[in-house]
């Protein structure tokens, strides 16, 4: 009895330390290919014939796939061009796409090739050591994109990201409800004038129709309020921090945003719906909110998510603090990085290379829907010059190449900026956007806050 | 029998060592005994074991291992000692959370126990029919997809068109922001968590309920007892160390809540339904903190077992 007692124990146990050593042995096998990528990445950057680039790329975008299906769509023609490589296409939503990551990096298996993340979860990662140096390979496009978003994939003058679209602040409007109320868009110069024509809208509906989403009571992922305080903000050249890492949430300009904030909600013409939600959603398609201030991507959103009111959007800048004043600003949006442990370094690149950074292929992508590229040599194609249907027959390609690249480089400074903005900062506009508060002194605690938690 | 044992001393020499350690080594002995006639019986729950030893007890080491170091999951670990634990324990942040699941356990968890015993005592009712159709129902939410749930409740909970505030609109009560202020997000949280979990501590409660012997229940009626009487005198008493364990795995449950505020609040607005469990989550997986976040599970680890330690102490006292 005793012998098979034993007996079985060593079974179990032979049993358990085969699995671990198993997975031991790939996590060391992984680093040193990678080390091998690189050596040949950093020393030459010859183009390589497109059919000796061979493997089988595991790809991760966003699930909103206003990316993932115009990339779908355009695949046979990337394997006419490179017919080794495979390319395998999983949608993972932007929010869990850094958890994901880490995971699979940490654990060393079934590590992706090719990622879409968030513009300031590159710094993130690059800090991680876990992305591939694109340096080399970006050089000759270092002209051809929008300068502030390559620059958020830069770090110590070297390049860790491939831009996928731009993200300046734009005004999506209902001209059907700006019609019936009466108000011309041209003449929506200043946020005073936004608010006047908000009050005209609630007023003639009876407040069933509100001017713009505000959303102060949410948190997480989906903090609104962060996105419009950051957009309105960096129109006044606001930051969160300088680039000497102090914090500055707390200046002018920022108490400023939350002034209008304030007006804006205590004129009646904010609703306050979470974002990315249902609920906002079926704002868009019963014609419940006149107006979304967001980044140029949301344009295909509100594509996808309200088909039925085709022809009764348009677009224009967001309005500005004076008359004249500046009014472009941006929020963020996201880029493709390569997992520094990939083993097909060179067909990640092909792959972003020919759907990013490509100028044929990059117009027909946004023909078929994909957000505004980022590729600022793509701009002379037709495809941005061709009035937009959806929008009412507007140019909205020409609004958007014109000003995109008028953009300032913006710094995030700190590495987790997007926890930052995302759990600590909504508590503190909360805060101050209530009735009486000391917007001064909240954010002077914000600034606190901010400098205590942020990691650079 | 206590046999003194002899212990090698540093300097070589065999002493008789102090009598505390002999007298907790004699302890054991009477487990090491009832080991060896009961080895069979381990033998059978042996891969139970091994799968506790794996799943629970190697990443509780594992976790006050990672909780003296600075790791992120990608690059290499670097030891900072118990750094961890100050900055956890300084952190507004963190008592912020400790008090926010506090208050929300004194929200949610008497509603749940009361109504727990309540539904118990009505399922064990003679008269009742379709009793397993109702247990089962009332066991219902404890296994239904979070994902379900979430979407129901944000409708529910929605401040224009929920179902809540249109109910509500009835009586001529104001649209309540249940899930955008402050104060109400908290009953929100606590009103879901009443939902799901009444259900699986009324099974409990069940169980107790049908292990108090019925002679007792004759003979007080004989006696001529009511059924207030009969209640309070017999079944309460009865049922004290069932309540006392649903009373502790509650406050295990309370420290540990994740799930609710996750899906419907993300632990806003303004942090008001950050929980201890949404603050380790938020630490380890959005910030990547992970020997912060094992320091901060372990802080609340020692919280829940005073808190259970008390709670037996005070419950036994009062009652035993």
């Amino acid at each position: 009895m005793k012998k098979h007692v034993l007996m079985s124990v060593f079974l179990i146990m032979a049993l358990l330390f085969s699995a671990c050593s198993k997975s031991s042995e790939t996590e060391t096998s992984a680093p040193t290919s990678t080390a091998a990528n690189n050596m040949a990445d950093d020393g030459t950057a010859k183009p390589a014939n497109p059919g000796e680039i061979s493997g089988n790329l595991e790809v991760w975008l966003y699930t909103d796939k206003i990316t993932l299906d115009p990339i779908n769509a355009l695949l046979p023609k990337f394997y006419e061009k490179y017919p080794n490589i495979k390319v395998n296409i999983t949608p993972v939503s932007g929010t869990d796409a850094p958890a994901k990551l880490m995971t699979t990096i940490s654990s060393g298996k079934a590590i992706p090739d090719v990622v879409q993340i968030s513009d300031p979860n590159i710094r993130f990662f690059q800090n991680q050591d876990a992305l591939s140096d694109v340096t080399a390979k970006m050089t000759p496009f270092k002209d051809q994109v929008l300068p502030w978003k390559l620059a958020m994939g830069t770090v110590d003058g070297k390049n860790y990201s491939i831009p996928i679209d731009g993200a300046m602040t734009v005004m999506f409007y209902r001209k059907d409800i700006f019609e019936k109320a009466g108000i011309n868009p041209e003449q929506i110069e200043t946020w005073d004038d936004f608010i006047q024509a908000g009050k005209k809208i609630t007023e003639s509906t009876n407040g069933k129709v509100k001017m713009v989403n505000l959303p102060i009571g949410s948190t997480g992922d989906k903090a609104g309020i962060v996105y419009f305080f950051e957009e309105v903000s960096h129109q006044l050249g606001g930051r969160l921090f300088s680039k000497d890492k102090v914090s500055t949430v707390n200046s002018k300009e920022n108490v400023k945003v939350l002034e209008l904030f304030r007006k804006m909600i205590d004129s009646g013409i904010t609703d306050n719906t979470q974002p990315w939600s249902p609920a906002e959603f079926a704002q868009w398609k019963e014609g419940s909110v006149a107006t979304v201030v967001n980044a140029s991507w949301m344009k295909g959103i509100i594509e996808s998510e309200a088909p039925d009111t085709s022809g009764k959007w348009g677009i224009m800048l967001a309005p500005g603090f004076e008359k004249g004043g500046n009014r472009i600003s941006s929020y963020l949006s996201s880029e493709m990085v390569i997992p520094k442990a990939t083993k097909n370094f060179e067909a990640a690149w092909a792959f972003t290379e020919f759907f990013l950074l490509n100028k044929e292929v990059v117009p027909q992508l946004y023909k078929m829907g994909a957000p505004f590229p980022s590729l600022m040599s793509a701009y002379n194609d037709p495809a941005f010059k061709k009035p937009d249907e959806f929008w009412g027959g507007q140019l909205v390609g020409e609004l958007l190449t014109q000003n995109e690249p008028k953009v300032p480089v913006k710094e995030l400074v700190a590495m987790n900026w997007d926890q930052l903005m995302n759990n600590v900062l909504p508590e503190y506009l909360f805060q101050a956007v209530q009735k009486g508060a000391d917007i001064q002194a909240i954010l002077d605690k914000a600034k606190k806050a901010l400098e205590e938690q942020a990691q650079y | 029998l206590i046999e003194p044992i002899f212990l090698p001393a540093p300097n070589g020499r065999t002493v008789f060592h102090h009598v505390k350690v002999w007298r907790a080594v004699a302890v054991f002995k009477p487990w090491i005994k009832d080991f060896k006639i009961n080895r069979h019986f381990y033998f059978f729950v042996f891969p139970y074991l091994i799968l506790i030893l794996f799943f629970l007890v190697a990443p509780l080491i594992f976790s006050v291992y990672i909780s003296l170091f600075n790791w992120s999951g990608i690059k290499a670990a670097s030891f900072v000692g118990l750094k961890n634990f100050h900055t956890a324990l300084t952190s507004p942040l963190f008592w912020k959370s400790v008090t926010n699941t506090v208050v929300i356990g004194l929200i949610y968890f008497p509603v749940l126990l009361l109504s727990a015993i309540l539904f118990a005592v009505i399922l064990n009712q003679q008269w009742l029919r379709w009793k397993k159709g109702f247990r089962a129902m009332i066991f219902l939410p404890a296994v239904t997809s979070l994902v379900v749930v979430s979407m129901v409740f944000f409708m529910i909970f929605e401040q224009n068109s929920g179902l809540l505030n249109l109910l509500l609109g009835l009586f001529g009560v104001d649209a309540i922001p249940w899930l955008k202020s402050a104060d109400w997000s908290k009953i929100s949280i606590s009103i879901l968590l009443v939902w799901r979990w009444t259900g699986y501590n009324t099974v409990i409660m069940l169980a107790g309920l049908q292990s108090i012997p019925i002679q007792l229940y004759e003979a007080a009626r004989i006696d001529g007892a009511g059924g207030i009487q009969t209640f309070l005198k017999i079944t309460l008493p009865m049922m004290k160390n069932i309540i006392l364990f649903a009373i502790v795995m509650g406050t295990f449950g309370t420290f540990n809540i994740f799930a609710e505020p996750y899906i419907l609040t993300k632990g806003g607005p303004s942090n008001s339904t950050l929980t201890t469990g949404l603050f380790i989550y938020r630490e380890a997986f959005q910030n990547f903190r992970l020997g912060n976040a094992a320091a901060v599970s372990l802080i609340v680890f020692l919280f829940t077992i005073i808190l259970s330690v008390i709670q037996f102490r005070m419950l036994s006292e009062k009652k035993g």
